[in-house]
């Protein structure tokens, strides 16, 4: 992990909205993130000029708006006050795990269509089989979140600058599971999906719990740190509690929606009249 | 052709389809599972080859990459002495705090005294400790000569406001103030960084107060530096 230079007041602990959302400039991260937008946006012109009207403006907007928000949410200098506020990391945790996911998984054309024996079709089939999803999952939410895991990954030479890639991967998962946007390589059942979003919803939801709940500071960089808007440290745990909570529920609620789908669907099997046959 | 393009112009083959129609494409659950546990075994692997990619030296503490030259800086010593900070080719332990502080400034002065003894004898000699107060009004040169008899051989230094705002934040670090009870009663919060500048005046890493206690673990990160 390399420092972030910290540009921005560090004893300036009441910054402004304009402050904290100033642009920084990392090359590849930048690079990255143009490279996405460039290959996207290429392609969604040339589907309009050769089939204008499969590939709809409103799926663009949503992958546009995630590039966006990932761009603010990796190179603004909030990233600089990670050890000053933990709501603020959170937030911006979540933005990249909860928002940033859904957004460009629904912005990929419904028409796009993967041969499972291209070499991308055979390594998405296996990212995206629900078990490997959850299991990433599970593994990130879990272990960077337990108290020896976080305190490394903030104050130690290990995954900090990587964690927000990887929230950011693990909910690209985990979204692409639930909203299935290859069903050429992605099972269709509603119900193994509901399932999937409920389960993948549960270790965000312990998290949260124990963060709103606990009364004391779980993570002991955070125990003397000087914090953002004068609050304490135990006000930062509990308010990320309430983000990451907040966070999950979008999740959670499409989950039980199609659950109910499913359900529906298996009251209606058999009861169902077959047309009648042609005259 | 990509393959977005290729999805304007083909519909998926049969074998495509039938084998979308099953649950997880119909794959056996074991080997979901298995493919499941070297996915997790391949992620935490990653992370592992990317922390020694950006350092090759698998520092405990944050390394900064590249290192940045330590700012100078100026005060009165323990011995009420002009002090101006300058490696004078020895690594330095800098971290700020204040002599009034009940437990994280004793016990990094401790920790820290415990590391510089674990070093062998020539090392020992080209390690030193600096304490910058952030209490500038009570620790006076007198209280600051006090306070580190403690503690081994440290440094302290004493800088006047606004001098020491300035100091502190072209380190990074910061304070304030916190349960103040009267003109003279009160604590600070402040940052609990350790900065481990080497000979050089490059600022090489930075120990967080917790990792402290892991004396094995940072003897390895000054040796390093030390080289």
């Amino acid at each position: 992990m390399s420092l972030p230079v910290n540009d921005l007041n560090p004893g300036q602990l009441n910054p402004s909205w304009a402050e904290l959302l100033a642009l920084r400039f990392d090359p590849l991260i930048w690079t990255a993130i143009l490279a996405v937008g460039a290959w996207y946006f290429v392609a969604f012109a040339r589907s309009r000029r050769t089939q204008p009207g499969v590939w709809p403006i409103w799926r663009t907007v949503l992958f546009g708006l995630g590039l966006v928000v990932t761009i603010v949410v990796t190179q603004s200098q909030a990233i600089t006050l990670t050890l000053n506020s933990m709501a603020l990391y959170m937030g911006r945790l979540m933005l990249l795990a909860e928002l940033v996911p859904p957004l460009v998984v629904l912005g990929l054309p419904h028409h796009l269509k993967l041969s499972r024996r291209s070499p991308a079709g055979r390594l998405l089939s296996v990212l995206l089989d629900p078990w490997v999803a959850l299991a990433l999952w599970f593994a990130i939410i879990i272990f960077w979140n337990i108290p020896a895991g976080f305190n490394a990954s903030i104050v130690t030479n290990t995954a900090g600058a990587l964690l927000p890639a990887l929230y950011l991967l693990g909910g690209l998962l985990v979204w692409s599971v639930i909203l299935r946007p290859l069903p050429s390589i992605q099972g269709g059942s509603l119900g193994n999906r509901g399932w999937f979003g409920l389960l993948s919803g549960l270790p965000m939801m312990a998290v949260a719990a124990t963060w709103l709940y606990s009364p004391t500071v779980l993570y002991t960089p955070y125990v003397s740190a000087l914090c953002l808007w004068n609050l304490t440290s135990l006000q930062n745990q509990s308010i990320s509690g309430w983000i990451m909570m907040l966070a999950g529920l979008p999740g959670m609620a499409l989950a039980l929606v199609q659950l109910m789908g499913w359900l529906i669907e298996l009251a209606d099997s058999g009861t169902q009249q077959p047309p009648p046959p042609a005259a | 052709m990509t393959e977005l393009e290729r999805a304007d112009t083909g519909q998926p083959s049969d074998a495509d389809s039938s084998a979308a129609a099953g649950p997880a494409l119909g794959r056996p659950w074991y080997v979901s599972l298995i493919f499941a546990l070297v996915a997790v075994a391949l992620l935490l692997g990653g992370v592992w080859l990317y922390a020694r990619l950006k350092t090759p030296f698998p520092f405990f503490g944050t390394a900064y990459t590249p290192p940045i030259t330590a700012p100078t800086f100026s005060g009165t010593d323990q011995n009420n002495a002009a002090y101006t900070f300058a490696p004078n080719g020895k690594t330095t332990a800098l971290f700020f705090g204040f002599t009034h502080c009940p437990n994280i400034c004793p016990l990094s002065l401790t920790y820290l005294n415990k590391l510089r003894e674990r070093l062998p004898a020539a090392e020992r000699h080209d390690f030193q400790v600096v304490l910058v107060s952030v209490d500038p009004q009570r620790d006076a040169p007198k209280q600051l000569k006090a306070y580190l008899s403690f503690f081994g051989t440290a440094t302290g230094v004493n800088i006047p406001e606004p001098e020491l705002k300035k100091v502190a934040l072209s380190y990074g670090a910061g304070y304030s103030k916190a349960d103040i009870k009267g003109p003279n009663d009160y604590q600070i919060n402040h940052t609990t960084a350790t900065y481990l500048i080497d000979q050089d005046s490059k600022i090489r890493l930075i120990w967080d107060y917790t990792q402290l206690p892991q004396l094995g673990r940072l003897q390895a990160d000054l040796q390093e530096v030390m080289r």
